[in-house]
């Protein structure tokens, strides 16, 4: 198969899955209890002002009805308006998407030249001063819970230093010195995690490969240690990193609520949990099909670079 | 055939060291190996025939060291070569070696093309070009059909045979003098296993390419090699030519090997084994490492004593005490002038020649 039959194929394949998302997440929402009026008007709401709105918002209308309302909405290109935000879905998701963006993209870059190097050294020097450090490293990130590890980095390097903002968000067109300024301790934050996995799975995949029969007759050719270790061990070991890279960055995006909650930063995360406190049903819809969107591209992404990498994974696909 | 051994091992000893135990896996080995033969060596699994051939090119594990003796190659001794050296001088140029498994063998997301062409450009000094007209040659060598429309193949493209034959394909592109095989054959269905045979025989014949085989398989020894060595528990009890080792065996090792293979034509009731296992090499046996399956012991060294020294009979070297006149009273010289000094004095004596 070339790669451009299997780009088509897998392209179709995402029509069912987002329609299957779609159906989903619509039911799924209206399905938890509590009403979008209730939370606009507050308790004590008297129930005529209730089913007025409930009424204008067309909540009254059998589901099936609302789906296919919103969903046809869809297609166009329209996502309905937000209850709570004042103002059309799309526009909202989409300032909020570049903001997370950013925010997943700053910690990718830092994380990835932080693990790959580290991972790739842990692997070579096994059982050395070097690879326990990384193991600790490792251990560290993932057992610190963000709202914690955020909160420290907060008291020492923006309140007790003074070197970066304590939280807030400016727009990068606007400046883009202050931008960044803003987002060094979130990233720094989510860094901490994104690090530990991507480090150990490059460890380990390099010292499987490493143990290979193949390098072993690498060697036996008179291939010099660089073109062994750098030209055949690291592409083979990378593979499997790059899916694991590729769902990281799929769901940090959405998984940055606490980060972004800390910091104050107005992102998809923050603004998807927001949404569902306030019962604001089509921009927790328009939120998660975004999503489910950007995870499936992701992931079609990786694949992409995967079977590139590896000549075996598109002949296995037919 | 010329006097000087291709390659010659002296009293190689090789260990490997866990966090518990240190195992000898190679115990005072020494063999010439001639230009122009095919050199088998067979032995149990275990006995350390795989150690030995990875040995030879320092492929060891990382736990693995080479603790004595030496490996004489061209007038130099690999086992103090550098690494570097090494790599640049003799791995793949002069010495090639080919693995068991060539599922494995081959670099999964490299073509083969890309495989040959970086081992040839390691070692000869041509352009891209060149490299790849040499790869073309080489696969052709080895009986790929239309090599040149299968250079930019993968190896998953490949059968299970031709694989190997890419793998010798790239072990020979550079005209090595010595072919070290380690079980070629194992890992391939019986008709192919025969035309890979072939193949190392073919390449032995024609090129001026030695070749150490290793197996444990008699029937392959039978077929293609010119003398033998028989390993047990890391030592090289015997080397034979091929006839005396299936006609004449020296050792009494040898011999049960032998008894143990299943005659077709000839249905016994039962398989006739090899009493016991082969020692665990972390605490071997004192005196002969076989004296507790062997039943020709015949004096109280084999069971007490050092490991026999190396004894000279005819054309075989063989180290068993049933060939010295001072422990077997019934043992009668066949030849003259085996009567060497201890083993060890024998070594020393013969690297004080170099």
């Amino acid at each position: 198969m070339e790669w451009y039959e299997y780009l088509i194929k897998r392209v179709l394949l995402l029509v069912p899955t987002l329609f299957g998302v779609s159906i989903f997440v619509f039911f799924l929402v209206h399905l938890v209890p509590g009403s979008p009026a209730v939370a606009m008007l507050g308790v004590r709401a008297t129930e005529e002002r209730i089913a007025e709105i409930e009424n204008d918002l067309g909540l009254n209308e059998p589901l099936p009805v609302q789906y296919i309302d919103w969903f046809t909405g869809v297609l166009t290109g329209d996502l309905g308006q937000s209850y709570s935000f004042n103002g059309p879905v799309s526009s909202i998701l989409v300032d909020r998407f570049f903001v997370s963006l950013e925010l997943v993209l700053l910690t990718l870059l830092v994380s990835l030249c932080v693990s790959i190097p580290l991972g790739i050294a842990a692997a070579l020097y096994k059982n050395s001063p070097i690879d326990y450090f990384s193991m600790s490293v490792g251990i560290t990130g993932v057992s610190v819970p963000t709202f914690f590890s955020g909160v420290v980095f907060i008291a020492i390097f923006a309140v007790w230093q003074g070197w970066f903002p304590v939280s807030g968000y400016v727009v990068p067109s606007e400046d883009i010195v202050a931008n960044l300024r803003h987002m060094a301790l979130p990233t720094l934050t989510m860094t901490l995690v994104a690090v530990a996995v991507a480090m150990r799975m490059m460890r380990s995949s390099m010292i499987e490969t490493l143990g290979e029969e193949y390098i072993r007759f690498l060697k036996a050719k008179g291939l010099r240690r660089r073109s062994v270790l750098f030209g055949h061990a690291l592409k083979n070991s990378f593979i499997p990193v790059i899916t694991v890279i590729g769902l990281q960055f799929g769901y940090m995006l959405s998984g940055a609520v606490v980060v972004e909650q800390i910091f104050a930063i107005p992102g998809l995360g923050r603004t998807v949990l927001q949404a569902v406190l306030q019962r604001d049903y089509p921009l927790v819809q328009g939120a998660v099909l975004l999503l489910a969107v950007w995870f499936s591209v992701v992931n079609l992404l990786t694949d992409l670079i995967v079977s590139f990498l590896n000549p075996r994974i598109m002949e296995e696909e037919t | 055939m010329s006097s000087e051994p291709r390659l010659s091992l002296q009293d190689l000893e090789v260990t490997y060291t866990t966090k518990h135990d240190e195992v000898t896996a190679v115990d005072g080995v020494s063999v010439d190996i001639q230009s122009d033969e095919i050199f088998g060596v067979v032995g149990e699994s275990g006995c350390g025939k795989s150690t030995l051939a990875n040995t030879i090119l320092r492929l060891l594990d990382d736990n693995g060291e080479i603790t004595g003796g030496e490996i004489r190659y061209n007038g130099r001794d690999l086992a103090e070569m550098s690494e570097k050296g090494l790599s640049r001088t003799v791995r793949g140029r002069e010495i090639s070696m080919v693995f068991q498994d060539p599922n494995t063998s081959l670099d999964p997301v490299y073509t083969i093309g890309q495989q040959l062409t970086e081992t040839i450009r390691q070692h000869l000094d041509v352009s891209k070009q060149e490299a790849r007209e040499r790869a073309v040659q080489s696969l052709d060598d080895v009986g790929i059909p239309s090599p040149a429309d299968r250079l930019d193949d993968y190896p998953h493209q490949f059968s299970g045979g031709m694989r190997q034959r890419v793998v010798i394909a790239i072990a020979l592109s550079c005209n090595p003098s010595l072919l070290i095989a380690d079980e070629p054959t194992t890992g391939l269905d019986v008709s192919i296993q025969a035309q890979i045979l072939d193949l190392l025989k073919d390449i032995n014949e024609n090129r001026d390419t030695s070749v150490v085989l290793i197996t444990h398989d008699l029937g392959v020894v039978a077929e293609i090699c010119d003398r033998v060595g028989v390993m047990y528990a890391g030592n090289l009890v015997e080397v034979s030519p091929v006839g005396v080792i299936y006609n004449d065996p020296k050792h009494p090792y040898t011999q049960d090997l032998l008894k143990s293979i299943p005659e077709t034509h000839d249905i016994k009731e039962e398989l006739t084994v090899i009493k016991g296992s082969p020692p665990d090499l972390r605490s071997p046996p004192s005196g002969c490492r076989y004296h507790p399956r062997c039943s020709k012991v015949c004096s109280e060294a084999c069971e007490t004593g050092e490991m026999p020294r190396v004894y000279h009979e005819g054309e075989s070297s063989v180290r068993c005490y049933i060939y010295d006149a001072a422990e077997n009273p019934e043992y009668e010289a066949t030849t003259n002038g085996t009567d060497e000094q201890s083993g060890e004095q024998s070594q020393q004596t013969k690297r004080g020649e170099q």
